[in-house]
This record gives C-alpha cells, structure tokens and sequence, in this order.
C-alpha cells in the first residue's frame, strides 16, 4: 500500500472514530442539557405558582364543593399544573418523566411535585412540561450536529489527501527524478529537490552524495577503458604495420610469409578480443546514445543482405517473416545491428550445409518478440548456462566455442533492456529469442 | 605528396613511413604536439596523420589550430582511444577520416587516395584497367559500356584490389576492408575466396582475369604494369 494511502486511510479512521463517539455522545449531552433546563423552568414556574398562592390564597385553584383538586392545562398540552392537598411530605423538590393520559392522549411529561404548606395545610404540587417539543428539538439538534459533522469530517478528509499528497511530492521527485535516472551517472541532475521537509532534504543530500560516488567510479572506468585501450592498441598497431610491410617487401621466403600470415591472425584475434572487451566496457559504462529509431524488420533484411553471401557459400536459405512490426524507439542503431549480426552470424556459422534460418518478428499480448532460428548443431542444455559467459569455454568438445559473439549479443541486449532466451536441441537446431517488453515501443 | 605523420609511438611512425614513402610520398614525422605544432606551421602538407593522443596534449586542439590558420592540409585522425565522442570532435573540428588503431596500412593507404579524389574534384573519378571501366561515384564497372553486375561487396573487393594495385593484400586485409566496422570473430573464414572466385566468373564474361592473381598462401594481388 502506498505511503500517501495508508496516511489517508489513518486520518480517515481516526476521524471516524472521533465522529461515532460524537454521534454517540451528542444526543446524551444534549438531552441532559435540555432535561437541566427543563427543570429549571419547572422551579421557576413552581416559584411563581407557590408566590400566586400565597397573593391571592388557596381559595383560587381550589373549591371546597370539587374534589380538592386543581388542575390546569394549556390547550396544546403543553403545560400542566395541579393542586391538592395531600397528608404526605414529600421531603424536597422530586423531578420525574412520567407518560400521563389526558382527554385520552398519551403524553410524556416531565414533571416537578412537591409539597408545600398554606395556611396551616399541605398541598401537592405538580409542574408537568411536555418533552414531546424537547424530544423533537433535541432530534432537530442531532441532525444538524450530524450534519455539521459529516460535512467537516469530509473537508478534512479531503484537506488531509491533498494535504498528504503536496507533503509527499518531493519524495516522488526523488524517485522519478533521481532514483530512476541512477543509470546514466553523466546526465545526472545534482539540482536539489524543494521541500522544506528535513526528512526529504537529507534523503536527497543522500542520494546526491552517493551519485557523486557513482559518477567519479563511471569516469574513473571511463577514463580506464580509454587508456587501457590507448596501451594495448598501439603495440597492436606497431606489430601489425610491421608485419604488413615485411609482406609487402616480398622478400620473405615462403615459409616465413606464412608465418608472418599466421602471426597477423593471431595479431587479428588479439585485435578483435580486445576490441569486444572494450565494446562491452563502453556499453556497460554508459558511453553509448540511445538516440535511433529502428525498424526491426528492416535491420533483419539490412543484416542478411551484409552477410548474404556467408548463406549462399553455406547453401543456407534464410527466410525472413515478420507478422508484426516493431519500430523501436531510443536505441543504437549500430549496437543493434551488430547484435543481430551476431545471431545470424552464428546461425550460419553452426548451421548444416543446405540449413535454414528463420528470422521472425511478431507480438505476444505483453511482449514483441525477434527471433533467430537455425537448423544447426544445437548446443547441449548443459552448456546453454554458459554460452553468454564471457570467454568461458565450456569444456573441450565445445571447442569452437560460441566465441566472442554471444557475450555482445547479451550487452547489447542488457543496454537495451532486452531479454535473450535460447531453446535449444543437439543436431535439430536453436532459437534465439529477443523479448522485447511492448512499452518499449512507445519510450 | 607531403605527409606529416604526428605519432609518438615511433615504432609506429616508421613503419607508416616505410609504407608511404614505397607510394611514392614524402613522409615527416613528429612524435609530440610542440614539434608537430612547428613543422605544420613551417612546412605545407597534403596530409597530416594524426594520434590524438600525444604526451604534450590532446591531437584535437593541433586540429583546431591547423585548422584556425587556415592550412590546407587533409587530416586522418589515428587514434586508439576508440571513444565515439573522439570521432564526432574529430569530424567536426574538420578531420577529413577517422582511422581507428590497430589499421591495415592498405586501408590508410585508400583512405588518403579517397580524399585525394574528393579534393581534385571529379576529374579522376573512374579508373580504367584492361578495358573495364570503374566509376567510383556510381560504383559501376563497365566494359566496352556494356555493364559488368557486381555486388556491392564484389564492388568494394574489386575497387580495394585496383586501389591497391600491385600489392598482395591478404585475406584478413580484404576482409577487414568489407567487414571491418562489424565486430565479430570470423576472422578464419573463407568467404573472401568466395567473393573471389565469383567475381573472376564474372568479370571473364568480358575480358581475361589473370591480372587478378592469386598468391598462394597469402592473398589476392590486381598486377597493372
């Protein structure tokens, strides 16, 4: 879960706990509240008849001939007030919510008694209020806090997600910005990040720290590569010019020109494992662009027109079959004909006289793939682990070796962020497959 | 024609002027910046040979001031430090070809023949040999204006042998000439003889092919007295 979400999904449920515990709550509070109040003016009421009583006399509210009891109601049944006279002391002022049947309706009153004396009797007292009108003020008030709360939990909520998202952006900078471009230390932006958040800033200072690290060990390789280059292609170059002058002297006897060819070959094969050497270096140290844009069809038909007549010497047919094109963007045009130059090098080279090879092109639904196919002596599964291993000789049957050939096809293809499978079977033949993530067409 | 051969390796620097002065140049030779810096600035050559790296500086400033005081000379650049961005600067600062050490001295040596054309304009832009007609620009040979159809790496074949004529050039010189700029290790490979054997068929269509000969053991040799 991303950081930005799990921050959310905390506030969020921290304020929704904080809402049911209000929603909870709320409603008692205030139908204590209301209830305090209630009883309040139900003392005041009960001071004020007590007051009436003793201005104008008992007489008022109670007639000898009734039943010694004095009621009053409002028309809505809002209020009540009654009087009697009572043996009973009640010790102090009693509040209660009582359900009492008027004219037939049932209301629920809160309600003050107590007893007072006048005139040397004692009377009861009742104060009644309805709380149907405090019950649906009390509901009224629920809802609009309920309201108010949902509406505030929601703002927050969505403050806190934007909130969360504009803290976090420096750490996505960070990583788009930074992180993602740790594979080109030479076009590295040491720029800082702007956030203010100190745990960001040393986060970036880090980072920028060990890209300095990572720089000076790429120009440190880069600078290697270039001497050690310089140290061994200038002998390589002396001995070479010699030989080719003491040839074209032609003054040699016989078998010393063949022994100058031979040490011209070799002097060719020094030449070419150092030059793949440096090739990989150069890769793997970043020095080459990624600036074409190829066609991968049209590099198999430029391929096999280079070498057409390493298939024809052969009597090897190649048949090229593309169901789908793939124009690759960001690439090496060079790298990448050198690669498959490579495979269909060796598809002939370990081919069968009067062999095939197939170059094909299609799409799988997550991949494009490019592969070479030949009819050739195949290679033991055993051996498949190694072939891409650099000069590594497997062991003495293989000892022609897959060369110098595999190790580029398998830079190239890692500079490229290509994948190199091979199937193979001895004596029918291998398949090497490039798999190329479909994204790729489009970066 | 004056070379300025600017080398330290002087190992190097002799054998590339053994070869040239039996072309027929006449070679110098500077084995630092300083004293490369004083003869081009002395002395007027058609072509300066150029290790870019030299103890006393970087052979591209010698361009660029070359270049600055408006000398005349064509420029090879010889470098092994192989680095691509050297090429481009090269190329840029106005070098004329880039020559990538360890070379083949027949390939320098059609290198500068290439630019000599291109700086004489067109006047010499096809070569004749026993009747057949090469046209460089069109890369066509003829024969009594009827076509001879090459391939292009019979073509490059052809026009490296008739450059280079009267040298035996090996397998591995021709080879490197066609396949050079791959990097693969078929070094061993027969396919020269190939080539070879088709484009004699071809050309004796037309006239006789024993001017084409081959020295056993080492090569390939176009003979024109």
């Amino acid at each position: 879960m991303k950081l930005r979400t799990k921050l959310s999904l905390y506030s969020t449920l921290s304020k929704l706990l904080v809402l049911v515990a209000f929603i909870i709550i709320v409603p008692i509070i205030i139908s204590m509240v209301s209830t305090q109040h209630t009883d309040n003016r139900l003392q005041n009421m009960k001071d004020k008849v007590v007051r009436l009583v003793n201005k104008v006399g008992i007489k008022e509210f109670l007639q000898e001939e009734q039943d010694s009891i004095f009621a009053s109601y409002n028309i809505l049944k809002e209020e009540y007030i009654s009087i009697e006279a009572t043996e009973q002391v009640m010790p102090s002022v009693h509040f209660e919510t009582t359900e009492r049947i008027i004219e037939g309706e049932t209301v629920e009153y809160r309600v003050l008694s107590v007893t007072f004396i006048h005139a040397g009797h004692l009377y009861l007292l009742e104060i009644g209020k309805s709380i149907a009108v405090v019950k649906e003020l009390n509901s009224v008030l629920q809802r609009v806090a309920f309201f108010v709360l949902i509406i505030s939990f929601a703002i927050t909520i969505l403050l806190n997600v934007g909130y969360s998202n504009y803290l976090l952006r420096p750490f996505h900078q960070i990583i788009e910005k930074k992180l993602k471009a740790v594979d080109n230390p030479e076009k590295f932006n040491f720029e800082n990040i702007p956030t203010t958040t100190a745990d960001f800033v040393y986060l970036d200072q880090t980072i920028n720290e060990m890209m300095h690290k990572i720089k000076d060990a790429f120009s440190r390789e880069k600078q290697f590569i270039s001497n050690v280059s310089h140290e061994l292609m200038t002998p390589i170059s002396v001995l070479q010019t010699r030989f080719e002058n003491m040839l074209s002297e032609g003054r040699l006897d016989e078998e010393n020109t063949s022994r100058i060819i031979d040490s011209l070959k070799t002097l060719n094969r020094l030449k070419k494992v150092t030059n793949t050497l440096l090739l990989i270096s150069r890769i793997e140290n970043e020095q080459y662009l990624k600036h074409d844009q190829v066609n991968l069809k049209d590099l198999a038909v430029e391929v096999v027109a280079e070498i057409e007549e390493r298939f024809t010497g052969k009597n090897i047919t190649a048949k090229i079959e593309f169901t789908d094109q793939l124009v690759l963007e960001h690439c090496n045009r060079d790298l990448l004909f050198t690669l498959l130059f490579n495979l269909v090098n060796n598809a002939i080279k370990y081919n069968v006289e009067g062999g095939k090879i197939w170059i094909r092109g299609y799409k799988t639904p997550e991949n494009y793939i490019l592969e070479v196919e030949d009819t050739g002596i195949g290679i033991a599964t055993e051996n498949i682990a190694h072939i891409f291993s650099r000069f590594e000789r497997v062991n003495a049957s293989f000892t022609d070796g897959y060369g110098l050939g595999l190790p580029i096809v398998r830079t190239i293809a890692d500079f490229h962020q290509i994948v190199v499978v091979v199937q193979s079977e001895l004596e029918k033949g291998s398949v090497f497959r490039l798999i190329i993530k479909n994204d790729k067409e489009n970066r | 024609m004056n070379v300025l051969i600017v080398e330290d390796e002087q190992n190097l620097s002799r054998e590339i002027g053994i070869f040239l002065a039996k072309e027929n140049y006449s070679c110098d030779i500077a084995s630092n910046k300083q004293e490369a810096s004083e003869k081009i600035f002395v002395n007027n050559y058609d072509f300066i040979l150029l290790d870019l790296g030299l103890p006393d500086g970087d052979g591209l400033s010698l361009l660029e001031e070359a270049k600055n005081a408006d000398k005349e000379a064509s420029f090879i650049i010889l470098t092994a430090r192989g680095a691509t961005n050297d090429k481009i600067a090269g190329l840029n600062l106005g070098a004329d070809d880039y020559l990538a050490k360890p070379f083949s001295l027949p390939e320098l040596h059609s290198r500068m023949q290439a630019i000599t054309r291109r700086r004489h304009g067109l006047k010499k832009n096809s070569i004749l040999f026993f009747g057949f007609t090469m046209d460089i620009p069109n890369r066509s040979v003829t024969f009594a204006d009827k076509e001879v159809t090459l391939t292009k790496k019979e073509f490059d074949i052809l026009h490296y042998l008739v450059l280079n004529k009267n040298r035996v050039l090996t397998r591995l010189q021709l080879t490197e000439h066609i396949w050079g700029n791959i990097l693969e290790d078929d070094y061993d490979s027969n396919y020269m003889d190939v080539h070879i054997k088709n484009l004699r068929k071809k050309l004796s269509a037309f006239a006789e092919t024993d001017w084409l000969e081959t020295v056993r053991g080492i090569g390939y040799k176009v003979s024109i007295k």
